[in-house]
């Protein structure tokens, strides 16, 4: 049986992001930029729809004076990604 | 190097061995670490008053008290493996500990005499072995720099006097079981809300 697939994930860049932060534990705004090829602009928006549905933790600070922007997987995130990854499965192995 | 091709199934199972391996850390409360962080700091501590109270028959009592520790870890951890199968990096630090156990109690309770002066730098290397490995893989850093102050106290080990072993030992897991055990508590509690 298919299920719907989870319409927060089921979004090129916010899949990416979410990706990126299970293969490493933390990452900064700019390592995430720089490995989605994505706008600024529009990561900004991702990374607020992420935060709010609490797959994600931001924390912002400041490096050599400098605005930094960390990014952290939640354990809600993980379970989240789990269950889209077991339900592509079954799309794939029908 | 030569680029993988890996189809849909297999890219899958990557990820959901990615998947595993983070919900191993995620679960991990630092519990055991505290534990034996506890439980090796009193036997030391014990060990190295009996030493200055000249009780040299009874000094190393203490440390009996790390087989019912290797006892109780053993259920806790048969105990948890009933619930989650273990992912790859897990069985990889499961056995890592099994084998360094292994090496440990053989040396200590077996063959202290022969290993002689170098009987605590087998011990707080074969530990910090398997705390740097532990560190790796749950990408903790507190447990990292635990694992090297812990290698760095084998080799002080080497220097001063034996009877200062024991205060040694208190340093090392402090730097590697408590501090790193009591700072996956305080995540863990902040990710799971308690």
């Amino acid at each position: 049986m298919y299920n719907d697939l989870n319409p927060i994930l089921h979004s090129q860049l916010r899949l990416a992001i979410i990706s990126l932060l299970v293969k490493n534990k933390a990452m900064e705004f700019t390592e995430i930029r720089a490995a989605t090829n994505a706008t600024a602009g529009n990561l900004s928006v991702q990374i607020k729809k992420l935060e709010a549905a609490e797959y994600i933790t931001v924390l912002k600070s400041f490096k050599n004076n400098y605005p930094l922007t960390t990014l952290k997987l939640t354990q809600k995130g993980l379970l989240a990604f789990e269950e889209y990854v077991n339900e592509l499965k079954k799309y794939l192995e029908p | 190097m030569e680029k993988e091709n890996l189809n849909p199934k297999e890219s899958l199972q990557i990820i959901q061995e990615m998947i595993q391996a983070e919900k191993l850390r995620f679960s991990e409360n630092g519990f055991i670490y505290r534990f034996w962080g506890w439980l090796v700091s009193i036997a030391a501590l014990a060990h190295f008053i009996l030493l200055q109270l000249e009780m040299y028959d009874y000094h190393y009592y203490p440390w009996f008290l790390t087989i019912f520790g290797g006892i109780f870890t053993g259920f806790y951890y048969g105990r948890k493996k009933e619930k989650t199968s273990l992912p790859v990096s897990g069985k990889i630090l499961s056995y890592t500990w099994i084998t360094i156990s292994f090496f440990i109690f053989g040396i200590a309770f077996f063959f202290p005499v022969r290993a002689g002066d170098l009987l605590l730098f087998i011990i707080l290397s074969h530990i910090a072995v398997g705390t740097i490995v532990a560190g790796a893989i749950f990408k903790f850093k507190t447990l990292l720099i635990g694992g090297f102050i812990c290698g760095a106290m084998a080799f002080v080990s080497l220097v001063v006097p034996r009877e200062y072993g024991s205060l040694i030992t208190i340093v090392a897991v402090v730097a590697a079981d408590l501090i790193p055990g009591y700072q996956m508590k305080r995540m863990y509690n902040k990710e799971n809300k308690i």
